[in-house]
């Protein structure tokens, strides 16, 4: 009973089934997905963990760069990084920032500025404190 | 093709490749014309790590039976079974995360360094619009909406438009934070305005647009057309909006004053939608 008519409401060719096939393993792997992530990373506060990743001598003074890595199972939003220069267990320089936004399983990158050469200092960096987003 | 069953019943045509590449097409550029103001919205990038991973298994789940009501009245091409159906919504799919994928991408909002939550979230949370769009495309970019389709209309489907209307111009403003700021910027007065406002646009679309051309309006009373149409409407509105906040975390611990008076705020451009929803869909 197929026929061709423009009037008519098409049938479905095999083509478009392969392609229709292809957007149901996508919605169902997306559904799977997160299904499969909730279940493994039930609700656990942010976990963030800061590290150097570079450090660069500017035409001003010298940068920290680092990686602030959060492997909690929650976002956390307006995280504040800080960085203190150290040496003989006195602080000689602090430097912060915020990340406006770290969320879960995920990384962010930054950068501290020192007038002090952290080359010749302990590098002490960590993540100061965030809120729920 | 005798093998895929046509069983006797509603006729249909045989497929042609060209016509599929044309509405695959099409689709592309209805799931971008819909979900480009998302894809350019950052409380929408945001969502997609934020939520929790539940409430986008939900909204997925949520959005397959919408897509597949709006097959019937838009979708990919003319369909009359619900396997045809079935295989559109899943194109559409497909068609929306290819576009997403891409758009984000050449954004920089999803780069490979990126762990696999925050990208799958990220397109996910994309698919919802841009597969409405790309559902839509026919009849917002292709041939005019054929006169078979529309009249068998039944009250049902009418509100099921309106609910697609008020979501279209609703899912636009609804990740953004002024949702929530007007909410609380307005006073409780100013809250009853906008609503009455609301459904006072609405009763006119209803009366002078006219749903069908007008065909409604014939031969019904005021109240009826204002019961039947506006008010159901407007709880129809009120739903959707609820839903999509909820939806986008914008309720959150919230009290139920600020709920209902965030509701009523993004209610106000889902009425539009609503009432529009012939003219704009």
């Amino acid at each position: 009973m197929t026929e061709k008519d423009p009037k008519l409401p098409e049938a479905t060719s095999r083509l478009e089934w392969l392609v229709a096939a292809m957007g149901a393993l996508l919605i169902l792997g997306t559904i799977g997905y997160m299904i499969a992530h909730g279940l493994r990373h039930p609700e656990a506060p942010p976990d963030v963990t800061v590290t150097q990743t570079s450090g660069a001598v500017l035409s001003d003074g010298f940068l920290v760069e680092f990686s602030a890595l959060n492997e909690g199972n929650a976002t956390a939003a307006n995280v504040t990084v800080s960085g203190a220069l150290i040496q003989d267990g006195e602080v000689v320089e602090e430097s912060e920032t915020t990340l406006d936004y770290l969320p879960e399983q995920a990384h962010r990158t930054g950068g501290l500025f020192f007038t002090n050469d952290p080359a010749s200092y302990e590098v002490q960096l960590r993540a100061e404190g965030y809120i729920a987003p | 093709m005798s093998g895929l069953g046509t069983r006797s019943q509603p006729q249909v045509s045989t497929p042609d490749t060209r016509t599929f590449v044309a509405s695959v097409g099409r689709a592309f550029a209805g799931a971008l014309l819909f979900s480009l103001p998302m894809l350019m919205t950052m409380e929408m990038w945001w969502l997609g790590f934020i939520l929790d991973p539940w409430r986008i298994v939900i909204m997925l789940v949520v959005v397959l039976p919408l897509l597949l009501g709006l097959s019937r009245y838009g979708g990919l091409r003319r369909t009359c079974r619900f396997r045809d159906d079935l295989a559109d919504v899943l194109v559409a799919v497909l068609v929306a995360g290819f576009a997403s994928a891409i758009i984000l991408s050449l954004f920089g909002i999803i780069t490979p360094e990126m762990r696999a939550r925050e990208v799958v979230g990220k397109i996910a949370i994309q698919l919802v619009p841009a597969s409405i769009g790309a559902m839509l495309a026919r009849s917002q970019l292709g041939e005019t909406s054929d006169a078979a389709e529309e009249q068998d209309e039944s009250y049902w489907g009418e509100l099921f438009l309106m609910a697609i209307g008020a979501l279209y111009l609703s899912l636009n403003v609804a990740p953004t934070e002024e949702m929530v700021l007007l909410a609380y910027k307005m006073s409780p007065w100013q809250e009853v305005g906008l609503l009455l406002l609301s459904l006072g646009m609405m009763h006119a679309f209803v009366y002078s647009v006219g749903f069908k051309g007008g065909s409604l309006s014939e031969g019904r009373s005021f109240f009826d057309l204002f019961l039947r149409f506006t008010c159901a409407g407007y709880a129809v509105v009120l739903i959707v909006s609820l839903g999509v906040l909820w939806l986008f975390d914008q309720t959150g611990d919230a009290p139920l004053h600020e709920i209902i008076s965030t509701t009523i705020v993004l209610a106000f451009p889902g009425a539009l939608g609503a009432a529009a929803a012939r003219v704009v869909l």
